[in-house]
């Protein structure tokens, strides 16, 4: 089971990895295109704040569980730091165990909004408006496996270590 | 109800949850209590964060990374090395004047802290021991999110709604980050002739300093283009930090040459994840203030301040103190995204100038990044250099000290803060 947990969640990552960086660069290249387009050629790329916004929104999401990978979500540790270790353990899962309930929570609101709304389209770029909540799907449910990997094999502060190339 | 989800949040927060899932947790349990319908959270927790100008949080950290990966550093630091080698403290002097320097290209102190640490520190500590140099690095770093640009200011704005922009905010730290720079350098000066360290640098040549001018012209040219073009009007702080982004590029590639293709992927994930860790709390933290909302807690609580003060300058006072406090525990863009929707209207209906407060706000929580148990500044620089915290903390409380009576300072005399950007028309 572990193994197997394992295994996917490292590449679920090195996906998310890619997703992650294709959303910034178009980010980039799109906002610093649109302020080209207006003082050199005189025009504008009508597309540009729909467009960069959904790889914003999507960056946001998608990075999000590998923040929960590397530890990196800001908290406060002074109460747990002088727990004993095995209680500072338990209260983590504890913890952890939670934040899997939310995030399996918004995974499910967010597949019912997306559903429900899926026929609305954005404006300039003929698509979904739900594809914004794709990416709260993709990264709440790719952040609840994250947490249920941490809930099942704490590692003591370290934090999991399973190779992501 | 706020309180039953002010209550879980701070239980939940104490036992180690990361705050933005504190934030969730704390939320689908008032909601739950209250009977909402649970559809309300996605919508939420999604258009929270679809933002324009939020993007201008990745945009910049992207630009600072690119900047010293470019390895403006070295030229910064002959920069300074050219005006102030020859002072009492010269390196120590460096380190402030390049701190100053990096600062008007990024804004974040903690990847300002990690720079000066990993560069200066070694070459510091030969002369001032780690303790002094550590402090020095510290104290340097926390200019970064005061003069412009600054993310700290991008998350204020962000949170504060309408009434402040971003442009504003960064023109209100131009004149109290200079003066900030004075006199950490006079405390510098101060502390090094106490002590008697030698004088070191080589005496400045007019000739040296008209040459490290020229090298260091393209570094400076950054925040000309990049903050002059968003106060100027040229382009929104995303534009702006979008066009920062090119500049770098620019620079490193075709300039400095020492920028490879294979540092960008680095830069570009480091800075997603970066902000996604603040874009969870803005998008969790949405839920909450929807609750909040719905309970009309921020006129509760701005009734409540109503009843204990009448005084705006009282109400300063008891925010400052209130942050002071805040910003020993908390990480300074929780601080921004929890209570800058509950104080600014405040603030606002008192007649106190917006930006005014968003400086002193900004300000307080900036010096929080420096304060003991937790400040991110000390946990970086102590990580890179290996210092202890407590020596650290020993040689930094001078630049604590001085940071807060400035703090005073700019709010008793509003016009430091409120003169730039109200002659630039924000």
């Amino acid at each position: 089971m572990e193994r197997l947990l394992d295994k996917t969640l490292s590449r679920v990552d090195s996906v998310a990895q890619l997703v992650l960086l294709t959303c910034m660069t178009v980010m980039i290249a799109v906002v610093a295109s649109q302020v080209f387009m207006r003082y050199v050629l005189n025009s504008s790329i009508d597309w540009a704040d729909e467009v960069s916004r959904m790889a914003f929104v999507w960056s946001i999401f998608i990075a999000i569980p590998l923040g929960i990978r590397e530890g990196a979500h800001v908290g406060i540790d002074i109460l747990t730091s002088r727990f004993p270790a095995h209680v500072a353990r338990t209260v983590t899962r504890i913890m952890l165990a939670l934040a899997f309930v939310l995030m399996c929570v918004v995974t499910w609101e967010s597949i019912d909004v997306a559903a429900k709304t899926w026929s609305e389209r954005l404006g300039a770029i003929d698509i979904s408006s739900s594809y914004f909540f794709v990416a709260v799907i993709i990264g709440s449910a790719h952040a609840a496996l994250h947490l249920l990997h941490l809930v099942l094999h704490p590692l003591d502060g370290r934090g999991p270590d399973y190779p992501i190339d | 109800m706020s309180l039953i989800v002010i209550f879980l949040f701070l239980g939940l927060a104490a036992f180690g949850m990361p705050l933005a899932f504190s934030l969730g947790v704390s939320a689908l349990g008032g909601l739950l209590l209250a009977g909402f319908d649970l559809s309300v959270l996605p919508p939420r927790i999604m258009n929270s964060v679809n933002s324009f100008p939020l993007m201008s949080i990745p945009l910049f950290m992207v630009t600072g990374e690119l900047m010293l990966k470019a390895g403006i550093m070295d030229r910064l630091v002959d920069f300074a090395n050219a005006f102030v080698g020859r002072m009492r403290g010269g390196l120590a002097q460096v380190a402030l004047l390049s701190g100053a320097g990096l600062a008007s290209v990024s804004g974040a102190a903690v990847a300002d802290a990690s720079a000066l640490s990993a560069t200066l520190v070694p070459s510091l500590k030969k002369q001032y021991g780690l303790g002094f140099s550590t402090g020095i690095v510290a104290a340097a770093a926390n200019l970064g999110p005061i003069i412009p640009p600054s993310g700290a200011m991008i998350v204020y704005a962000f949170m504060a709604g309408s009434t402040v922009s971003v442009g504003g905010m960064f023109m209100s730290g131009v004149v109290p980050g200079l003066i900030l720079v004075t006199v950490l350098m006079f405390l510098c000066w101060l502390i090094a002739t106490l002590r008697g360290y030698p004088l070191v640098g080589e005496k400045a040549s007019l000739r040296n300093i008209f040459y490290q001018l020229r090298r260091s012209f393209v570094v400076f040219m950054m925040p000309v283009v990049v903050i002059g073009g968003i106060v100027g009007g040229a382009f929104t702080p995303t534009e702006g930090a979008a066009v920062g982004v090119v500049y770098a590029l620019l620079l490193g590639f075709f300039v400095t040459r020492k920028l490879k293709v294979s540092d960008l992927p680095e830069v570009l994930l480091q800075a997603a994840k970066t902000s996604a860790i603040v874009g969870a709390m803005i998008a969790y933290a949405s839920t909450v203030t929807f609750l909040f909302t719905i309970d009309l807690l921020p006129m509760k609580l701005a009734a409540l301040m109503n009843d204990i003060t009448d005084s705006p300058t009282m109400f300063l006072i008891l925010v400052a103190l209130m942050l002071i406090v805040v910003g020993m525990f908390l990480e300074s863009n929780a601080a921004y995204i929890m209570l800058v929707p509950l104080f600014h209207p405040i603030a606002v209906s008192y007649g106190i100038d917006p930006l005014h407060f968003g400086f002193l706000f900004v300000f307080n929580l900036v010096i929080g990044m420096l304060t003991p148990p937790v400040g991110v500044v000390l946990f970086v620089v102590c990580g890179i250099t290996g210092v202890k915290m407590g020596e650290l903390v020993r040689e930094s409380w001078p630049f604590i000290v001085a940071m807060y009576v400035l703090l005073i300072v700019c709010m008793f005399v509003p016009g430091i803060v409120t003169w730039l950007p109200h002659a630039l028309g924000y």
